[in-house]
């Protein structure tokens, strides 16, 4: 199964560090609710307005978003020192329905924690909590070169990061590997890239997903909805299987049935058709 | 000289190069090509990227054209004894790899007829405090994308401060989690959402 994961409730975006501030629930409940009816199977959630406000953020998210749905959430932060409380208050609010098993149904897994690297002070705080919560995590191809590194640098950074979860008792099947989107505007090649990126990886090791953001493959260049769905459909291609994405974009979702279906990842096009019966794909 | 500004403007290297050796050839000075065509036509595109009118990759291959030029230029400027307006120190800070935003506030400045000393991404305080000593910049711009680098900031500042190093030196910061509170509460003296907007502050800085 596709994994859409609804990004927006990242406090990046100045209504939601709004309504952080106020610890406006109804906002919050309202933005899980308008992602869930688009499509969206997991909630993102990332609280970073300042360091000194995002644990706070974080764990008061988690758990509005616990009492609120039965949805999985995505712990979202560049910090890994604020994950495993978000986790925690999370689970005060959902612990009685908390899965013993990594699934709640067939392929999607009950928590998700974004992101781990192979930076030492990320991976030995992460590492042991993805081992303790049984939960998925998405895993960056970041290794010295940054951000920007090419396809082989950041496809040797990703097999190593993978090889090292798996030696240290982790699941291939709990890795969502992040190929890392660099801007379009910036190099002519950066869409192909990734592309390439996960499908070499997910080559060598069999039974790795794949996940990624996006929204940056389009910055700086105009009409970024049509590239970032575009990009979508082209990344389902290569064997994309999760996306941090706006599930509230209509168009966005209908490229997404669409290209599922054509890549033969929707058996009898049945999701396509169901999308269509509600008036998703033409409305 | 129009022709050379359309060249930059439509980011054709190739052109601008060809066009710079044509007016040098015709006696022009190398001093008024850079200041009346370069700057001025790159000056421009940084407004229109600004603006929305003009897309990154339109920026980048203008920024790239007019450093052709530059380049053919540069023999030329030396032998007139043509200084830069000023110089400027640009880097992301220590613990955060991303670069885009710090290019292109670069790309800017290089447009506006500045010297950029880019320090690159990852880069600690002492190393902004080398920079400053040896290349007396009016202006230091720090960059960082994420919230768990962006504290890296106050921490630079304060190496600066330590160093004796932050009187002489105006401090721009910029970067996606920041904000004008964030900016004041490090005592950074300029910051701004856009990235090509830094080159505005360093031009008043120097009038």
């Amino acid at each position: 199964m596709f994994l859409a994961i609804g990004e927006r409730l990242n406090a990046t975006r100045k209504s939601v560090a709004k309504a952080l501030g106020k610890r406006d629930a109804a906002f919050v409940r309202d933005e899980i609710d308008k992602q869930i009816s688009g499509g969206a199977s997991i909630i993102d959630l990332n609280g970073g307005t300042s360091p000194d406000q995002e644990p706070g953020n974080l764990a008061w998210l988690a758990n509005t978003a616990a009492a609120h749905c039965d949805v999985p959430i995505c712990v979202d932060s560049a910090n890994p020192e604020v994950i495993e409380a978000a986790i925690e208050a999370f689970l005060k609010v959902r612990k009685a329905s908390a899965p013993d098993a990594f699934e709640i149904q067939p392929g999607l897994p009950w928590l998700m924690i974004n992101s781990i690297t192979a930076d030492k002070e990320c991976y030995e705080v992460l590492l042991p909590l993805v081992k303790k919560y049984n939960c998925a995590v998405v895993a960056m191809c970041l290794g010295a070169g940054g951000a920007d590194a090419g396809v082989d640098a950041r496809i040797t950074s990703g097999t190593d990061l993978v090889a090292r979860m798996i030696s240290d008792g982790v699941g291939v099947e709990r890795i969502f590997i992040d190929p890392l989107v660099m801007p379009l505007g910036v190099d002519g090649q950066n869409a192909t890239a990734t592309a390439s990126v996960i499908k070499e990886l997910k080559r060598r090791y069999p039974g790795l997903r794949a996940a990624c953001g996006l929204s940056n493959i389009s910055l700086g260049l105009p009409a970024r909805s049509l590239l970032n769905r575009t990009f979508l459909a082209m990344l389902i291609g290569a064997g994309l299987d999760a996306a941090i994405m706006d599930t509230s974009d209509a168009g966005m979702m209908r490229s997404l049935w669409a290209a599922l279906a054509l890549n033969g990842k929707d058996d009898y096009c049945a999701d396509f058709i169901k999308a269509f019966r509600q008036g998703t794909l033409t409305k | 000289m129009d022709k050379l500004k359309t060249f930059v403007r439509t980011g054709d290297a190739p052109a601008v190069a060809k066009r710079v050796t044509e007016l040098l050839e015709d006696g022009q000075e190398a001093e008024a090509i850079l200041k009346e065509a370069l700057i001025p036509a790159m000056d421009e595109v940084g407004d229109l990227f600004q603006k929305g009118e003009y897309f990154l990759p339109e920026m980048l291959i203008a920024a790239r054209a007019m450093k052709q030029g530059i380049a053919v230029l540069r023999p030329k400027l030396v032998a007139e004894g043509v200084e830069p307006v000023a110089k400027v120190v640009i880097g992301t800070v220590k613990g955060d790899l991303h670069d885009i935003g710090k290019n292109l506030v670069g790309m800017a400045l290089e447009g506006a007829g500045f010297e950029v000393i880019d320090l690159g991404v990852d880069v600690p305080g002492d190393k902004f405090v080398a920079a400053i000593k040896e290349h007396e910049p009016v202006a230091l711009g720090i960059s960082a994308l994420l919230t768990t680098t962006m504290t890296a900031m106050k921490d630079i500042i304060a190496v600066i401060v330590e160093a004796g190093a932050r009187d002489g030196v105006k401090i721009m910061v910029g970067g996606a989690p920041l904000t004008q509170a964030y900016a004041d509460e490090i005592g950074a003296d300029y910051y701004s959402e856009t990235p090509t907007a830094g080159k505005e502050f360093v031009k008043g800085l120097i009038e």
